[in-house]
């Protein structure tokens, strides 16, 4: 895989020169063709010779399909990548740009690094300007690692394309002529994008520890917490805190597994979180609209990336996805064609198939207590369970259903009409696992 | 010239024809076209699958050339054969008019 430092040496030119030069090379092909086929269907000429010929010259002109359908299919791979290429170094030039603006460096392995505060910082001020710093770090590991992953789209769509054809997979479709065999080749060039998945799991806090680190001879309290924390999940359950009662006990199965949660499930429980998906997402579109502008790729899908977010869902937001999850990271990806303005000064208008990712790892390593009907929950007994091999932390993820946007590209602070959360809560009390 | 001559000589022009229209596609260079890739994207996939591209490009090349040419070289050896048929047919019709054998 090719690093960040390969990144800043990846050039759009050779890529462009490589698609003219096949243009160049590859147009005498179609009269070569012509004239060997024109030369070989000769007027009275008949006979078990003639026929040969015929089969042979049909044969030639099949083969002769294949290759030119091959050439358009990578011309038009060659000049995808080289839009794509001339808009990562943008990214790549913006990302380096901050990080020499604030003093930082980006390693050629994608590593943000902090050289600390300057000597002369007033003591009084050295905490605030730490966490700002941080902040802006936080910010450069998320540019990086969204231009690590656009690399990745870029490079795989134009190596798929070379790979079909050198396997000889690029046909001609059908065609009887040259030109449809390059038309046809043209439209296996384009790889549509899609969705992409969600960015890769941030790092997680370290949680209560390993799990069943304590020994044996120390799990006669954990097993009891045990019997109340499931007691607390039955009580969870009656209240309609569903979904809190659900990841308890997939914490007390002591299994582990990953846990599947519906991002829409929440986005339309939890208002506010809607709203914070839905400003990141317009976020992404003016981004992504602004990259269009500045690449001239108006008209072409772009993929995006938001990167994790985290936001904090509290008791006044719903106790049942409090108590479920917490604290959360969530992203946004898609695919985005923006539309120029029709007249100068207009707006422009983007369309966009996307979805929404959430990610959580269910520990408890704070020092809080809440109460589930008669039982307390403290968070060092629910984590002494994980240490004790009675229960287990596990990752909770999920992505919600492709959404379709289409309209104007949203000016800063205005929160567009994105689709609602589907409402299809099947199950009874709110469950959507409910049997 | 009869018209007989007429196909044959025709045949023989587009045998040429034919093998040079071969000869010329072999000389098309398709790829070395793909070895900029490795400028323009170092480090990546696309590198090697270039050059998975240039190799079957180079071998289809190849193959259709040397099928044209032979093509073309086959239609030439035909226009020969014709010829010599030709030749030889007038030729025993020759020795049968100067053995005295008097046509009905």
């Amino acid at each position: 895989m090719a690093s960040y430092g390969d990144m800043r040496r990846w050039q759009p030119g050779p890529l462009d020169g490589a698609e003219q030069q096949l243009k160049v090379r590859s147009d005498t092909l179609p009269w070569l063709a012509d004239d060997l086929s024109r030369a070989s269907k000769q007027n009275g000429w008949h006979g078990m010779a003639a026929d040969a010929a015929a089969i042979k010259r049909a044969q030639l002109a099949d083969g002769m399909e294949h290759i030119v359908a091959g050439v358009t299919a990578a011309r038009t791979a060659l000049m995808a990548a080289s839009d794509g290429v001339m808009g990562l170094k943008n990214l790549v030039s913006d990302a380096d740009g901050i990080a020499q603006a604030h003093g930082f460096s980006i390693s050629d392995a994608g590593e943000v690094e902090d050289p600390g505060l300057p000597p002369d910082v007033p003591a009084e001020q050295a905490d605030m300007m730490r966490q700002e710093r941080e902040k802006i770090k936080a910010e450069l590991l998320d540019r990086v690692q969204q231009i690590l992953t656009r690399a990745v789209e870029i490079d795989n769509s134009l190596a798929d394309v070379l790979g079909r054809i050198g396997r000889g997979e690029i046909h001609d479709g059908g065609a009887t002529t040259l030109a449809a065999a390059a038309e046809a080749g043209a439209a296996q060039g384009i790889t549509t994008p899609q969705i992409p998945g969600p960015p890769p799991n941030p790092p997680t806090d370290p949680g209560a520890g390993d799990h069943g680190s304590d020994p044996w001879y120390a799990r006669g309290d954990d097993l009891f917490m045990k019997d109340l924390a499931g007691t607390a999940a039955m009580f969870a359950d009656g209240a309609g805190w569903t979904h809190a009662s659900a990841h308890l006990r997939h914490y007390l199965d002591n299994s582990g597994t990953d846990l599947t949660v519906s991002p829409d499930e929440m986005m339309r429980d939890v208002d506010r979180f809607r709203g914070e998906v839905d400003k990141t997402t317009a976020a992404e579109m003016r981004r992504v609209a602004a990259e269009a502008e500045a690449n001239g790729t108006h008209g072409k899908p772009i993929q995006f990336s938001s990167g994790w977010k985290g936001e904090y869902l509290g008791p006044e937001d719903s106790k049942d996805w409090y108590y479920a999850m917490g604290g959360v990271q969530y992203s946004v990806t898609g695919v985005a064609t923006v539309h120029p303005p029709e007249q100068p000064g207009g707006e422009s208008r983007i369309e966009m198939d996307y979805k929404a990712h959430l990610l959580d790892r269910y520990n408890w390593d704070g020092g809080k207590q809440t109460e589930i009907g008669p039982v307390t929950i403290t968070d060092d007994s629910m984590a002494e369970m994980h240490r004790a091999g009675v229960a287990q932390e596990f990752n909770v993820s999920g992505s919600t259903d492709a959404k379709h946007y289409a309209g104007p590209v949203p000016p800063p602070g205005q929160r567009p009409e994105l689709p609602a959360p589907p409402d299809n809560r099947d199950g009874t009390r709110t469950d959507p696992g409910r049997k | 010239m009869n018209c007989y001559q007429v196909i044959i000589d025709a045949l023989r022009k587009a045998g040429i024809a034919a093998e040079s229209a071969g000869e010329q596609v072999g000389a098309v260079d398709l790829a070395g076209t793909l070895t900029s890739v490795a400028d323009a994207l170092p480090g990546s996939r696309s590198v090697q699958a270039a050059t998975g591209v240039a190799n079957a490009w180079t071998d289809q090349i190849e193959h259709w050339s040397i099928d044209a040419q032979k093509l073309g070289q086959g239609m030439s050896a035909s226009a020969d054969h014709y010829a010599a048929s030709e030749d030889a047919a007038e030729a025993d019709l020759g020795t049968a008019f100067l053995s005295g054998v008097r046509p009905f």
